[in-house]
């Protein structure tokens, strides 16, 4: 389609529709918008413009700055004490297992490129928590498992975002470097420079807008003002090549923390990001390759079996430091398989970095995201049943 | 035109551990459940209480750590499905209801500042304090018209 202002109306009509008829079926409106994205993209239905396809970039770039500046304000000194030591122990860990079990397998194993299985494994770091959110309201969930679920899945986009940044960086450094001498060195040196350079572009920013605020009289003026400074953090690390992400979680977190100020920016931005989740979900599937899904069979397999495994092996080792129940320890993993929007995000970026394997872990992601959302919400209902916290 | 000329100084406050049963039997004659200061005992205002803060109580799962994730239907409040027992109602204190993060304002502040963070905020009434940060009275939306109406002759 050549009409991008109709194929818009028809993306947010169509979600609208969709997200109502798979909310009767107890999944998640992300589901339903990454399945529409599927049916009405190039390979079926081709009812989404050529021009917001190619905008797939700047739209992740943008909705991922949006999810890591909200991120951002886990790390407040409130909140972390309110959820607690082991959810924290916890979610390092099912973080980590995957992260770390994920890259192992597919370059010892499957013999892929380490930078490459770094970008795999550091992806299989993330979970869906709107979906475990749904699971949780659905059963009516109360206890002990499910306040610690709730919170690991609340954090845990947190920690995959800085895995990913740190993993990203590491990955461009190899892959640029691939033939150098100096290849370690400069590998540190660029990882370090993307990574602290991120955190202090986004503090200072944090400091200017907290500073500033006080010249904000309105509730609309607090919406364009936030939006303002979260876009110039995204653009001036574009420009300066730092993460991201990890300047838009700087961002939000120094806001949380400063506290000179009673405005919620969070709140604020919260009145526009529903259309543009929608819109990202949508794209995320409307550039899944149909044909390449073929090639990545084995590899999906290996990257929905062994995500699994690090997500529940890190989440008993988590739960065995933070001396939670055995039942805790034994379940929670299994609560934490679903993956959505942080996954798709991070493989937009791999997919636009790395153009020779982008389009291979895009795939994979996509493919494996359907096939987590619709069997990951099932195994947690299951972990909240073990645990006996059904109501 | 300054706060403390026109603000309420007759406030009913509450303490962090009043219990919800004292709360709801405090205001249940009210038209309406106003937003309520919780002070501490030397008159220090800690915290505001809303109707929507005792709504939040209830909910089935933990709402200041959803906030944070992104994604997250919203799920609207529904009154007649929530979680209430009976023992709720000495159970659960002020200290649990209570929003930390609330604006308030000083007495010698003009009428118009406090009109600005009104808007802003999107409330009707906001608690002030004096230099200390005790509180010292309430003023709200009706508070500023009723000053208005008076100089303007309306009222006497």
């Amino acid at each position: 389609m050549n009409n991008t202002i109709l194929s818009l109306g028809l993306i947010l009509l169509f979600g609208f529709i969709f997200s109502r008829i798979i909310n009767k079926i107890k999944f998640p409106s992300v589901t339903a918008y990454l399945l529409l994205g599927i049916i009405i993209g190039p390979c079926l239905f081709n009812l989404v413009s050529g021009e917001i396809i190619a905008s797939s970039g700047f739209v992740s770039n943008i909705v991922l700055g949006l999810i890591a500046f909200s991120i951002g304000q886990n790390f407040s000194r409130e909140n972390l004490r309110r959820i607690g030591k082991p959810v924290i122990w916890i979610s390092l860990f099912e973080a980590a297992g995957a992260w770390i079990l994920v890259t192992l397998v597919f370059f010892l194993i499957l013999r892929k490129p380490f930078y490459l299985s770094l970008l795999f494994g550091a992806i299989s770091s993330a979970t869906a928590p709107a979906a475990t959110v749904m699971v949780l309201r659905e059963t009516r969930a109360k206890g002990r498992f499910a306040d610690i679920l709730l919170g690991v899945v609340a954090i845990d986009d947190a920690w995959c975002l800085i895995i990913f940044a740190l993993s990203l960086a590491l990955a461009k450094a190899m892959a640029a470097h691939i033939s150098s001498n100096l290849f370690i060195f400069k590998i540190i040196i660029n990882s370090i420079l993307q990574i602290g350079g991120a955190f202090i572009i986004g503090w200072l920013i944090g400091l200017l807008a907290s500073y500033f605020s006080k010249y904000i009289r309105t509730q609309t003026e607090l919406l364009i003002y936030s939006l303002g400074f979260i876009f110039f953090t995204i653009g001036l690390s574009i420009l300066m090549h730092f993460s991201v992400l990890l300047a838009c979680m700087s961002l939000g977190a120094s806001l949380i923390n400063l506290k000179r100020t009673n405005l919620n920016f969070f709140d604020a931005i919260k009145a526009i990001d529903p259309p543009l989740y929608l819109l990202f979900f949508v794209l995320a599937g409307a550039n899944l390759e149909l044909p390449l899904l073929k090639n990545i069979g084995f590899i999906g397999i290996i990257y929905l079996v062994f995500r699994i495994f690090g997500k529940i092996g890190g989440a008993y080792l988590g739960g065995t430091i933070a001396k939670v129940s055995h039942k805790i320890r034994r379940y929670l993993g299994f609560g934490l398989i679903p993956q959505a929007g942080v996954a798709l995000g991070c493989a937009l970026i791999a997919k636009s970095d790395f153009p020779l394997v982008g389009g291979l872990i895009f795939t994979t992601i996509v493919a494996t995201t359907v096939i987590y959302e619709l069997v990951g919400p099932i195994c947690t209902k299951i972990a909240i049943e073990k645990a006996g916290e059904i109501s | 035109m300054k706060i403390l000329e026109v603000m309420t100084q007759k406030v009913i406050a509450v303490k962090r551990s009043t219990s919800l049963f004292e709360l709801i039997e405090s205001f249940r004659s009210f038209h309406s459940f106003p937003l309520v200061p919780v002070t501490e005992e030397n008159n220090n205002l800690v915290g505001t209480i809303s109707f929507r803060n005792i709504m939040e109580t209830f909910r089935s799962t933990s709402q200041k750590i959803l906030i944070t994730i992104p994604f997250v239907d919203k799920e609207e409040l529904d009154l007649f499905d929530l979680e209430i027992t009976p023992e709720m109602g000495t159970l659960c204190i002020v200290d649990d209801l209570m929003q930390t993060n609330f604006v308030s304002i000083k007495q010698d502040a003009d009428i118009e500042e406090a009109h600005r963070l009104m808007q802003l905020h999107r409330q009707e009434q906001i608690p002030v304090v004096d230099e200390e940060g005790k509180l010292v009275g309430m003023i709200g939306m009706f508070d500023i018209l009723l000053a208005l109406f008076r100089e303007k002759g309306v009222i006497k």
